[in-house]
C-alpha cells in the first residue's frame, strides 16, 4: 500500500564507476556514527595511530567501535555538530600519507567454518553498522535472541531514494564481496535462505548479481516494483515475503533479519580481508555538482573534500543534504565528515532549496493514500499544530517511518513530516517528564 | 566555502511534486474549457457573459470577504475561480445576468467562507450556489431552451407533431422522459444539442476535460466510475434506459467534476467508491421517484454531508496490524454501511418529498376550489362528472375534469384543463354558463417564464375570454382567432386559448349528449 513514484534522478551517477580520491590531509572521525551508546575515545592528542586501529569503543552491547581510516597523529578529541544538530565527540587525525596498517583483524580461518558467535564478535570488532543510512550495529542484528526464530535473511539492494547510486554501483562492481558477506551473515544467523531485493530500475545489477549468485544455495535475487519507499525495512519484507512486521515490533518477530547490500560487502572486507569499516562508497550528486560521482571515501573525510574532488559546484550552494532527498538530513556545513551511514550527499542550488509556502489543507487525502504505514499522515500535522498530542498518539504517530511520501505529494506543501517529528519529540518529552 | 547563513536547513523531504493546489485548480479550469465553449456554441454569446460574471463575482467575493474578515487573501489558489466556473456551467442558459452575480457571491459566502474557507467547506460550493438559487428563484433556475439549429425536432424525430413541439420547447430531455415519455435521440444527447445547463449537455467536451484530469492524476476513476456505474445499474433494475440516463442531465459533469472535489469527498479510494455508489443510488432515486427530473446536484450534496462518516468507516488499515475480520466480514461491513447510508438518504428524500408533496397538493386543492368558485359567480354546489375521460373518448387532450354546478338546477359547468405551455403544463379552470358562454378563466398552477409568461394569469389577458360563446374564435390572432396574445409569450397564450377552447367544446359535447342535467 501507499508509496510514490518520484523522479529518481539517478542518471547523474548511475553510470559512474566507484572511484578513489586523493585522501585528505586531515580526517575527523565521529565517535558516534551509529544508533546506540557513543564510543569513548581510546586515543589522545599526539598519539600515533595506524589504519584500522581502534580509536573509540564502549562497554555496551548496542554500540560499534570506531577505527582510524588513515595513519598519522591525533590532533585532538573535539566536539562537532553532526547532521541533525546532535553534538558528538570526534577524533581529528593528521594524515601522514603512509597508510601504515594496524595489525588488524584475524583472517586465520575460512569465515564459513567459524561458529556464529565468533562471526558476530568479529563483525562487532570491525565496527560494522547498517550502511543504508540508519547505522544500526550489525552484530546486534545478527545476534538473534534464542526465543526468536529467524528463517530468512533479506538483503536490501533496493536503494529507492532518488539520486543515490552507491549501492547500485557496489552491486555491479563488488558482487563477489556481497556474496561472501551474505554467506557469512547467513551462517551467523543460521538461516538457509537469503533474498536480495533489487528494484526493477536496476536491471544490470539484477542480472550481474543473479549470475554471481546462481551457484549459491538458497540465495535468490528478487526484482521489485519501483516504488518509494520500497527499501524501507518493513515495506521490503512485505514486498519480498508478504510478511508484515506488527507495529512496534522488529523484523525478527516475523522471522527476518534485513541487512544492506553495502553492509554485506563490509562484512566480507572484515572477515576475508581483515579490514574494519574505515571507508565507504558515497554518491556525491545534485544538479549543481560539476562532475557527480560515486566515491570510495575514508571515514572522516570532510564532505567539502569530496565536493572539490567532483570539480566543485556550478552554482552557489543552497542546501546540503546527507542522504537522499526524501529522508536525508539537511546540514549547514560541508565540513561535516563522511560517516559509516553516509550513502550520499546531495547538493542543491538556492532556487532548488527554496521551500514552497504551506497553504491550507484541501483534504485531498493524497497523504493518506500514499502513506506506506496506513496512517492519516496529514491529520498528524493538524493534531500537532493544535496541540492534540494524545489524539496523535492514539492514531499511532509512532508508527510513522518519516519516509516523506506525504509531504512530497501534498498540494498544499504542508510540512507534514516536520510536524510529525515535532509531535513525536513532544510526546517523548512529556513521557520522560511524567516518568 | 559557503557561509552558513545562505544554506537552507529544513526537515526532509527536500523535494516535492510541485503539483500545488494552484496547479490543480488551474488544470481543473483548463479541463472545463471545452464544456464552457460547447455551452457558448450551443446557447449563444449570452452564455459567455454568464460565465464571465459568475467567475468574476466568485473571485471578487472571495477576496472581499477575506479582506473584511482579516484573513489572508488566497484567490490566487484558483479555487474561487473553479467554483465560479462550475457554478456557471450548471446554470440554465436563459438566466438573467443578475443571477450569476448573486450566485457567485452566495456560493463563496455561504458555500465556503462561512465555514472558514477552502478546505473547511462541507459541501461543494458550486452546488450550494445552485441549490440556494433553485430554492429562491425556482422558475428562473428551471427555465430551459433548446439550442439553436432546430435541435428539438432532430432530437425527438417524428415522435410528436409541430404544435406539440412548440409546447415542449422548454423541457429538458429528462423532463421530456419523466413527464411526457418522450425519448430524445442518443446522438443529440451525446453531442449536447439538447436543453440543459450551460456546461452539462455536451458529453464529448466533458469527456475531454475528464480525460485531461485523469491523465494529470488530479482525479482517479474511482468516484466517476462508481457514480455512473451505479446510475446505470439502478436504471436497469428500475426498468429504465441506462444509456439515456448516463447521457442526460448533469451526471457527467457531476461525476467527473463535482463528486471528485477533494474538499467534500472522502480521503481514501475505498471511501470514494462508496461515495460514488451513494451518489449513483440517490441520483437514480431522485430522477425516477423524486419531485425533480434531475437529482445529481442533491445527490452529491447529500453525500457531501455523509463524507465524514464514510471517512470514519474507511480508515486505512494500519501497516502490520492483523486484520481482525475476515475478508467476507469486511465486505459485509462495507455493504451494511453503504446500505445504511442509502436507506437513510432514501428516507430523508422520500420523507421530504412526501411532506412537500402533500403540502403542495393541499395548497393546490385549495387554489382549485377557490378558482372553481370564482369562475362561476354565486352559490353553487359542484358535482364532478365521473368517468369523464371515457365519455369524451379522446375528444380533448387538455381537459381532465369537469364539475356540474347547481343552485337547485343546472347553473353552469366548471372545466379543469391542463394545456402544455412554455415551461410545462398550465393548470386552469374554465367556467361556462348554461347558455354556453364563458363566465371566467383562472390559472391555478403554471411554470411559465417569470415576467412575460406569468402575464397570462392576469385579468387583462384572461378577461378576453369572458362572454365568448363561439369555440372557434378562441384562438390567438396569429392562429385566426380573436384573442390578443401576451406580447412575447405567444406559446403560453396559445396554450391558454387551447385550454379554454377545448373546455367549451367539451361543454358543447356534454350538452349535446344530454349529460348536463342536475339529478334531483
Amino acid at each position: 500500500m501507499g508509496g510514490v513514484h518520484a523522479d529518481d534522478c539517478k542518471e547523474l551517477t548511475a553510470d559512474r564507476p566507484i572511484r578513489a580520491m586523493d585522501p585528505p590531509e586531515q580526517v575527523t572521525i565521529p565517535l558516534s556514527q551509529h544508533i546506540g551508546t557513543p564510543c569513548a575515545p581510546l586515543v589522545k592528542k599526539d598519539d600515533r595511530v595506524l589504519v584500522g586501529q581502534i580509536i573509540g569503543d564502549a562497554e555496551d552491547r548496542l554500540t560499534a567501535p570506531v577505527h582510524s581510516s588513515v595513519s598519522g597523529t591525533v590532533l585532538g578529541v573535539t566536539t562537532i555538530e553532526a547532521p541533525g544538530g546532535r553534538k558528538v565527540q570526534a577524533v581529528s587525525i593528521a594524515n601522514d600519507g603512509m597508510y601504515e596498517l594496524a595489525p588488524g583483524l584475524e583472517v586465520d580461518h575460512d569465515p564459513l567454518e567459524l561458529e556464529p558467535a565468533e562471526l558476530i564478535r568479529r563483525i562487532r570488532d570491525a565496527g560494522i553498522v547498517g550502511m543504508g543510512g540508519a547505522a544500526f550495529p550489525t552484530h546486534f542484528k545478527l545476534d538473534v535472541p534464542p526465543d526468536k526464530q529467524v528463517d530468512t535473511l533479506v538483503v536490501n539492494g533496493v536503494e529507492c531514494e532518488p539520486y543515490l547510486t552507491a549501492d547500485h554501483r557496489l552491486m555491479l562492481e563488488s558482487g563477489e564481496a556481497i556474496k561472501q558477506g551474505i554467506l557469512v551473515a547467513m551462517r551467523a544467523l543460521g538461516v538457509r535462505r537469503a533474498l536480495v531485493g533489487v528494484e526493477e530500475n536496476k536491471p544490470d545489477a539484477i542480472a550481474s548479481l543473479g549470475d554471481l549468485l546462481a551457484d549459491a544455495d538458497g540465495i535468490e535475487v528478487v526484482p521489485l516494483k519501483v516504488k518509494y519507499p520500497q527499501g524501507a525495512e518493513k515495506q521490503l519484507i512485505k514486498a519480498i515475503l508478504d510478511r508484515e512486521v506488527p507495529p512496534g515490533r522488529l523484523p525478527m518477530d516475523v522471522g527476518v533479519v534485513v541487512i544492506n547490500i553495502g553492509t554485506a560487502a563490509a562484512i566480507a572486507d572484515a572477515l576475508y580481508r581483515g579490514m574494519p569499516l574505515i571507508q565507504r562508497v558515497v554518491t556525491v550528486t545534485g544538479p549543481i555538482v560539476r562532475e557527480p560521482a560515486n566515491i570510495l571515501a575514508r571515514i572522516g573525510t570532510p564532505v567539502s573534500h569530496l565536493v572539490e574532488s567532483c570539480g566543485g559546484l556550478t552554482e552557489d550552494l543552497g542546501k546540503f543534504i546527507v542522504g537522499g532527498p526524501m529522508m536525508g538530513v539537511a546540514h549547514h556545513t560541508l565540513d561535516t565528515p563522511v560517516t559509516k551511514g553516509m550513502s550520499g550527499v546531495l547538493l542543491f542550488s538556492r532556487s532548488q532549496a527554496k521551500l514552497l509556502e504551506p497553504t491550507v489543507c484541501i483534504r485531498c487525502g493524497k497523504c493518506i493514500q500514499v502513506c506506506p504505514m496506513g496512517l492519516i499522515a496529514g491529520g498528524f500535522a493538524e493534531m500537532v499544530e493544535t496541540g492534540r498530542y494524545e489524539e496523535a498518539e492514539q492514531n499511532h504517530i509512532f508508527d510513522c517511518i518519516e519516509c516523506g511520501c506525504c509531504a512530497y505529494i501534498c498540494p498544499a506543501s504542508r510540512r507534514i513530516v516536520q510536524s510529525i517529528r515535532q509531535g513525536k519529540n513532544e510526546i517523548m518529552r512529556r513521557r520522560s517528564q511524567s516518568a | 566555502m559557503q557561509s552558513a547563513a545562505t544554506v537552507t536547513v529544513s526537515s526532509s523531504p527536500h523535494v516535492s511534486t510541485h503539483v500545488t493546489t494552484q496547479v490543480i485548480m488551474r488544470d481543473v479550469l483548463i479541463a472545463l474549457v471545452p464544456a464552457a465553449v460547447a455551452g457558448v456554441v450551443y446557447f449563444g454569446m449570452n452564455v459567455a457573459l454568464i460565465i464571465a460574471l459568475s467567475v468574476a463575482t466568485a473571485v471578487a467575493s472571495e477576496a472581499l470577504i477575506q479582506k473584511v474578515l482579516g484573513r489572508p487573501i488566497t484567490v490566487s489558489d484558483g479555487s474561487a475561480a473553479v467554483a465560479g466556473l462550475l457554478f456557471a456551467l450548471v446554470l440554465p442558459p436563459t438566466v438573467d445576468l443578475w443571477l450569476p452575480v448573486i450566485g457567485g457571491f452566495l456560493l463563496i459566502f455561504l458555500g465556503k467562507q462561512v465555514f472558514g474557507g477552502l478546505g473547511y467547506n462541507p459541501f461543494n460550493p458550486a452546488h450550494v450556489g445552485r441549490a440556494i438559487l433553485t430554492a429562491s428563484w425556482p422558475v428562473a433556475m428551471t427555465t430551459w431552451v433548446w439550442p439553436r439549429f432546430g435541435a428539438l425536432e432532430a432530437a425527438v424525430g417524428s415522435a410528436i407533431s409541430g404544435a406539440e413541439l412548440d409546447a415542449l420547447s422548454g423541457a429538458t430531455p429528462l423532463a421530456l422522459m419523466k413527464y411526457h415519455g418522450i425519448q430524445v435521440s442518443y446522438k443529440s444527447l451525446f453531442l449536447g444539442n439538447v436543453a440543459g445547463c450551460i456546461g452539462e449537455t455536451c458529453v464529448p467536451a466533458l469527456l475531454i476535460g475528464a480525460a485531461y484530469l485523469l491523465y494529470k492524476g488530479h482525479i482517479t476513476w474511482h468516484t466517476p466510475l462508481s457514480f455512473m456505474g451505479t446510475v446505470a445499474v439502478m436504471m436497469l433494475i428500475m426498468g429504465q434506459d441506462p444509456l439515456f440516463h448516463l447521457l442526460s442531465g448533469g451526471l457527467m459533469i457531476g461525476a467527473f467534476f463535482m463528486a471528485t472535489d477533494y474538499v467534500t469527498s472522502p480521503y481514501t479510494l475505498k471511501g470514494q467508491v462508496i461515495f460514488g455508489v451513494g451518489c449513483g443510488i440517490l441520483t437514480a432515486l431522485i430522477r425516477i421517484y423524486g419531485g425533480y427530473p434531475e437529482g445529481v446536484c442533491y445527490a452529491i450534496l447529500l453525500m457531501n454531508a455523509l463524507t465524514p462518516l464514510i471517512d470514519k468507516f474507511t480508515k486505512p488499515r494500519r501497516f502490520g496490524e492483523v486484520a481482525r475480520d475476515s475478508a467476507i466480514r469486511v465486505i459485509l461491513r462495507y455493504a451494511v454501511v453503504l446500505g445504511l447510508v442509502c436507506a437513510i438518504s432514501a428516507l430523508i428524500l422520500s420523507g421530504t418529498y412526501d411532506v412537500t408533496r402533500s403540502r403542495i397538493e393541499e395548497g393546490e386543492a385549495q387554489d382549485f376550489y377557490r378558482a372553481l368558485a370564482e369562475v362561476l359567480a354565486g352559490d353553487h354546489e359542484f358535482t364532478p362528472i365521473e368517468g369523464l375521460r371515457g365519455i369524451l373518448g379522446g375528444r380533448s387532450n387538455t381537459v381532465t375534469e369537469a364539475y356540474i354546478a347547481s343552485d337547485g338546477r343546472f347553473s353552469g359547468l366548471a372545466v379543469k384543463a391542463s394545456p402544455i405551455g412554455y415551461g410545462g403544463p398550465i393548470d386552469m379552470v374554465v367556467g361556462i354558463l348554461p347558455e354556453g358562454k364563458i363566465s371566467g378563466v383562472r390559472i391555478v398552477a403554471q411554470s411559465e417564464t417569470p415576467g412575460l409568461g406569468t402575464e397570462i394569469a392576469r385579468e387583462a389577458f384572461l378577461g378576453q375570454f369572458v362572454g365568448v360563446s363561439e369555440a372557434d374564435s378562441l384562438r390567438v390572432r396569429k392562429d385566426g382567432g380573436s384573442i390578443d396574445a401576451v406580447t412575447g409569450a405567444t406559446v403560453s397564450s396559445r396554450a391558454v386559448a387551447t385550454g379554454v377552447r377545448e373546455a367549451l367544446e367539451v361543454f358543447e359535447f356534454l350538452r349535446d349528449q344530454g349529460l348536463l342535467t342536475v339529478s334531483k
